[in-house]
């Protein structure tokens, strides 16, 4: 036969480089958005000048409304609200970003041991369930009080909470894709076990699991603002979206509501800035749609 | 001597303490070398399960399957591992049997870096861009994804696979049902210059008559988990003696539209393989049915060398009998 793939065209059809680019700018768009806005919060939260020290009240300005010195206002003790909003960020964002990536280190293996059939599946799947039915938040608090009010247990107490989602979504995962012709056919030409499991079941789940991370980093964000509105984990001086809530929540009724509401602000947008990115990861990792 | 030889094979399953499903109920076929043996099926007869049994990915309940001598279930799992270059499957959905995350080069090379048969990476390379070239495709396909390609040049993709490793026997499990008819025709061609090339043998099971036809050197009908029929393809089609392969082949499709194939009926459904009939399978549903026929279990019984029919009637009514009945 001398026909051959010549009349099965490739359904890559080659575009100029510019109408490419915006159609993936498009279908990103969301990636992008979040992208840039965590990375600005960041930047802004080690790079951008100040125009009050956010470790040094004002005695003389208490809880002054947004003005145009204090463009956020002050809090009770004349701690300038929009530099604590701002640098708030160096503890916060780190933190919940490490924590999500802790849980996914320690929650990736667990959830594979998981998706394995006969006891040890069985055995990790159950002490799952009876972790599970701990309050998870109240765990948490029990971490960081009995442990001290250190960063790292901030983290452990974060990466704690959140190992049972990827568990659980790696197990779901991974027992779908057990099953599917592939992995079937990989046994078939010989595969072993661990080239099963890193070569095919694993990269399958690669994207689903990158985005987790964000969603984890952004639950992990109301965490830490939770620990330090009860007072514990980031605790004042040290400046925490959490800590800021905490501290105008009384001043709120007698009307001051800029103390808890441009935190609160921040802590919205930075949650939105991971949840786009966890759907942009999403998507880019999509192996159903094309790269055009 | 047979390459491979699957000899009084039963195979049951059960899902939890659901009823037992018996998918393949004493099947033995044995496929000599460069030979292409036809498996023909309806959907829940069991073939593609005697595909997977051919290839050691199942252990049969009773009875044994050979290769090159060797009862596959006897070896260790290493020495299993090792001849799976030597036996080898391309599978009916070519999309879902390519690992989506994977380059079509690395998912071509795979076998070859499995069974570790190259040291160097650039003579994997070397050996993958032959095997995308024996299969007619651009080796320039290599750094793409199976995501890219059409269906029948991931079926290519599929075969390339299969044939790096230079196997002597390849399960060829419906590699065409999926896909359009004038691809259908390339991959049959390329399957068969490939068998001529390297001598392979083929176990091809399809429920496409015309497809097995093409391609078989011997078919074996398969109804029920049992093999109700087998003979050279020529033979077959000539002078099917079975009621099942009637009924089969006269529900094809002539290739003439004003000759009209006359059509020999069966009654009823196929049964429920997890309750099989105690006589013939086909009682129940066969116009020549006796009483005898529903007692006790039917063997397959050569009527003349290479030709081998399970019906207790083979004797009793000749085909032109048999159609004159059927007008009635």
């Amino acid at each position: 036969m001398s026909d051959h793939s010549a009349i099965e065209p490739t359904r890559v059809a080659s575009r100029g480089t510019w109408s490419a680019t915006r159609a993936v700018l498009r279908r990103q768009a969301g990636l992008i958005i979040g992208g840039s806005l965590l990375s600005g919060f960041i930047l802004a939260a080690f790079f951008m000048p100040l125009p009050f020290d956010p470790m040094m009240p004002d005695p003389a300005a208490v809880l002054k409304p947004p003005n145009s010195d204090h463009w956020f206002g002050t809090d009770r003790f004349g701690f300038d609200v929009l530099a604590r909003t701002v640098v708030s960020a160096r503890l916060d964002l780190p933190l919940a970003i490490g924590g999500a990536l802790l849980s996914m280190v320690i929650g990736i293996p667990l959830g594979l041991m998981a998706s394995t059939k006969g006891r040890i599946g069985e055995a990790v799947m159950r002490g799952l369930d009876a972790f599970q039915a701990f309050p998870l938040l109240i765990l948490a608090v029990a971490i960081v009080t009995l442990r001290g009010n250190e960063i790292e247990n901030v983290v452990l107490a974060i990466a704690i909470i959140n190992i049972p989602r990827f568990m659980r979504i790696v197990r779901s995962e991974v027992l779908s894709l057990r099953e599917s012709r592939f992995v079937e056919a990989a046994v078939a030409f010989g595969a072993t076990r661990s080239r099963v499991m890193f070569r095919h079941l694993l990269p399958n789940v690669s994207g689903i699991i990158l985005a987790l991370v964000s969603l984890a980093a952004a639950h992990a964000i109301i965490v830490i603002a939770a620990l330090s509105f009860i007072g514990v984990g980031i605790v004042p001086p040290e400046a925490s979206w959490g800590a800021m809530i905490q501290s105008g929540a009384g001043n709120i009724v007698s009307g001051q509501w800029w103390v808890s509401v441009f935190p609160g602000l921040a802590v919205v947008i930075a949650i939105v800035s991971l949840h786009l990115v966890a759907d942009g990861l999403e998507k880019t990792f999509d192996t159903s749609l094309s790269d055009a | 001597m047979s390459l491979l030889s699957i000899d009084n094979v039963i195979k049951t399953f059960q899902r939890g303490r659901g009823p037992i499903i018996h998918a393949v109920n004493g099947v033995t076929i044995n496929i000599a070398e460069g030979e292409t043996y036809g498996l023909i099926g309806e959907s829940g007869s069991g073939k593609s399960t005697v595909g997977r049994l051919a290839m050691g990915l199942l252990e049969p309940d009773s009875g044994s399957v050979r290769f090159d001598g060797k009862v596959l279930s006897d070896l260790s799992r290493s020495a299993r591992r090792k001849l799976r270059s030597d036996m080898t499957v391309v599978f009916q959905e070519p999309y879902e049997s390519l690992n989506p995350r994977m380059t079509v080069g690395s998912i071509v090379a795979e076998p070859l870096v499995i069974q570790g048969l190259e040291d160097s990476r650039s003579a994997v390379r070397d050996r993958a861009f032959r095997a995308l070239e024996s299969v007619q495709l651009e080796p320039s396909l290599a750094k793409r994804h199976p995501r890219d390609l059409s269906g029948g040049q991931q079926q290519r993709v599929g075969i390339a696979r299969a044939i790096i490793t230079r196997p002597r026997f390849i399960v060829l499990d419906e590699p065409t049902s999926s896909l359009d008819v004038s691809v259908q025709a390339q991959i049959l061609t390329l399957l068969s210059e490939l068998q001529s090339e390297y001598g392979l043998s083929y176990l091809f099971i399809s429920h496409d008559i015309h497809t097995v036809e093409w391609i078989s050197d011997r078919i074996g009908i398969m109804y029920l988990g049992q093999i109700s029929e087998t003979a050279p393809t020529t033979t077959l089609f000539d002078n099917p003696n079975h009621p099942y392969t009637r009924a089969l082949l006269s529900a094809r499709l002539s290739p003439d539209p004003t000759v009209s194939i006359e059509r020999f009926m069966l009654g009823r459904e196929i049964p429920n393989p997890t309750q099989l009939p105690a006589g013939c399978f086909l009682s129940g549903r066969c116009p020549m049915e006796i009483d005898k026929c529903s007692e006790s279990p039917v063997e397959l019984e050569a009527v003349s060398v290479n030709h081998r029919v399970a019906c207790i009637r083979v004797g009793d009514i000749d085909s032109e009998d048999l159609t004159a009945n059927l007008r009635e």
